[in-house]
């Protein structure tokens, strides 16, 4: 769909006939005919340039708009995006074509595509200009990376001149394109979840023994205990009985709860990406591995609106929750225009957050641990976490970094968080403390150690 | 600062305009430095193609204008030297200066508009015809009008300045 054209004067020209005129009085005055005739030269510029007004250009009034310009007929075009669906980080061909399909020469085309903010060209550009012949077309290209999300293009902007570029008439073209990029779940990393709070038959190994493969101990031998269980060798030695015992594989629920509020959009600095976006690749990893160790998993957003799956396991759930972590409106890339509660004073705006973690705490499965995801650069996570933990349930905080030392007023933020993590810790809270630029992994890994080691 | 350096040599225009700015502005300068006696014009008219060429690589309009302005200055200077340029010789500078002129800030808002990385030669090089075509057009018919007068006679120099009046006068209504 177009909209109207419009006209205005580009004030290229101004001044030239001035000097032009200057030039003259002067060639008089000193009764040198080579600077009159070279004054001359410029009010005939001048004077051309404001004559040379093309047809398409003289329907617009200046200042005005027109439906009769540059109209689909006189000017066809058209965006092609080279696929609708693709894989987080691939690139993808954008081209656009002009064809002049009237009789006008255009002498001064220029085109600026309206590519999502959310997306980088990383090849060629989004914008152009060129002459085109009746009859003629012309064609860009350049390329975007698909970034996590569905993104949709903005209208294309057309713009025309005579050759003189005295005045531009100028219009936009929305032609509905969208890309949508859901990334591959990739669960290879192993997420400490508690024990405690088990469910059924799994592969997490527990602090009870029964029905496992890993060695957990020997007890007397009670009466009914198969006979496979028996240690024959202590029985040969000493001629008690004694059974093995093996440390029981139980599995969980566990519910990853990102913290996609607008105050959880924050990055080091404007190229890096924001802790709701490390806080998605995070999930992504762990929801997966969750999933292969026999677990059940689901997936809450606290933010602009309801995002919500119940825990579940199997190939289709898998899916579900690819989908939502790649494309659900709450985890957008973008951060939210508005945030919920907005309006309330910070008070009411705390007991409404607490609420809303009653509400899905209710909402959860009985014995689900919860997996907070959050930077904690405000109290929002840390508040979650302390409810969450006093209504009965297992909390781990992940939160990945994204503060940086880069200021003073950088510095103290990064301070106060460590300070909020600190304070979780010694609630008896995990807590992960990730920088995304170090692997997951890694992070997983040192913490556990610190676990461990009962810090 | 090593990024400040970087972003000041930057080219911030497209390259036909830059180079038929510079080249417009070099024959300019040439004309001026062999039809001129003495150092001083030729090396006002160095200083002024210099700034053009610069600004024009930067992307810079205000600057083209100055020198431009200063090339103008130039011209102004040798035509109160004896001998002066030849007229023929003073035309084809005021073309060159307007060219440079023109495609220079063309360029510049071109690349302000669609980026300096944007494909955009087509509509280059249709300006920079269009107005190569207008100057040696203007430049044929006041030279002409010139010669057939037999120089700048009272009706001649009347006749043009009415012409001019006219010109300026349209342009004014058109506005």
């Amino acid at each position: 769909m177009r909209k109207q054209t419009t006209g205005h004067r580009t004030d290229h020209w101004t001044g030239i006939g001035g000097v032009g005129l200057a030039g003259i009085a002067v060639g008089v005055l000193l009764e040198s005919a080579g600077l009159f005739l070279a004054g001359l030269v410029g009010v005939g510029y001048a004077g051309v340039a404001y004559a040379s007004v093309s047809p398409f250009v003289a329907a617009v009034p200046d200042g005005g708009t027109s439906a009769d310009t540059l109209t689909d007929a006189d000017l066809h075009v058209s965006r092609a995006v080279e696929t609708r669906r693709v894989e987080t980080g691939e690139e993808v061909r954008v081209t656009v074509t002009v064809e002049n399909r009237g009789t006008t020469f255009y002498p001064d085309l220029r085109f600026a595509d309206g590519v999502p903010d959310s997306l980088s060209v990383v090849g060629g550009e989004p914008s152009a200009a060129t002459a085109l012949r009746a009859g003629d077309d012309y064609q860009f290209t350049y390329a975007v990376e698909a970034l996590r999300g569905t993104h949709e293009w903005g209208p294309l902007t057309v713009s025309a001149a005579g050759p003189g570029w005295t005045t531009e008439v100028e219009t936009t073209l929305d032609d509905d394109s969208v890309l949508t990029s859901v990334p591959e779940l990739d669960g290879d990393v192993d997420l400490p979840l508690y024990t405690d709070s088990t469910r059924g038959a799994g592969r997490l190994d527990s602090d009870e023994s029964g029905n496992g493969v890993e060695f957990y101990g020997v007890r007397e031998y009670r009466r009914g205990d198969p006979l496979s269980r028996i240690n024959w060798k202590h029985y040969a030695r000493t001629g008690d009985m004694a059974t093995l015992e093996f440390r029981e594989q139980r599995s969980v629920d566990v519910v990853f709860v990102i913290d996609s509020r607008r105050q959880a959009y924050l990055a080091p600095d404007e190229e890096s990406p924001h802790a709701v976006e490390h806080g998605i690749t995070a999930v992504r990893k762990l929801f997966d591995a969750a999933l292969d160790d026999g677990n059940r998993a689901g997936i809450a957003a606290v933010g602009r609106e309801d995002c919500w799956l119940a825990p579940g396991s199997g190939s289709k759930h898998r899916a579900r929750a690819r989908d939502i972590l790649g494309d659900h409106p709450a985890l957008s890339a973008r951060p939210p225009e508005s945030e919920r509660f907005e309006l309330f004073p910070p008070e009411r705006r705390k007991t409404l957050r607490e609420r809303e973690v009653t509400r899905l705490h209710k909402r959860f499965p009985a014995a689900a641990q919860v997996v907070l995801v959050g930077p904690c650069c405000d109290g929002y996570v840390p508040l979650a976490a302390r409810q969450f933990t006093a209504l009965g349930r297992r909390v781990t905080v992940l939160s990945p970094d994204p503060t940086s030392d880069d200021s003073v007023s950088e510095g103290l933020a990064a301070l106060a968080r460590a300070d909020r993590l600190a304070d979780l810790r010694r609630r008896g809270i995990r807590t992960i403390d990730w920088d995304p630029d170090e692997p997951l992994e890694l992070a997983l890994i040192q913490t556990q150690k610190r676990w461990e080691g009962g810090r | 600062m090593s990024v400040d350096i970087v972003d000041r040599v930057e080219r911030r225009a497209p390259a036909v305009s830059f180079g038929v700015t510079t080249l417009a502005a070099l024959v300019a300068l040439g004309v001026l430095a062999l039809t001129v006696r003495g150092n001083f014009v030729p090396g006002v008219a160095a200083l002024g193609a210099l700034l053009v060429s610069v600004a024009a690589w930067r992307g810079d309009v205000r600057w083209i204008t100055y020198g431009c302005l200063i090339l103008a200055l130039a011209l102004v200077v040798a035509a109160t030297r004896s001998p002066s340029p030849p007229v023929a010789a003073m035309v084809g500078i005021a073309v060159a200066l307007c060219l440079a002129w023109d495609v220079g800030r063309y360029g510049a808002a071109l690349a302000e508009q669609v980026g300096t990385g944007a494909a955009t030669e087509r509509a280059e090089l249709t300006h920079a015809g269009f107005s190569a075509a207008v100057g040696v057009g203007i430049a044929g018919v006041s030279y002409g009008l010139f010669r057939s007068f037999g120089g700048l006679s009272t009706v001649g120099t009347l006749g043009l300045l009415i012409g001019a009046a006219l010109l300026v006068g349209s342009i004014r209504l058109r506005s």
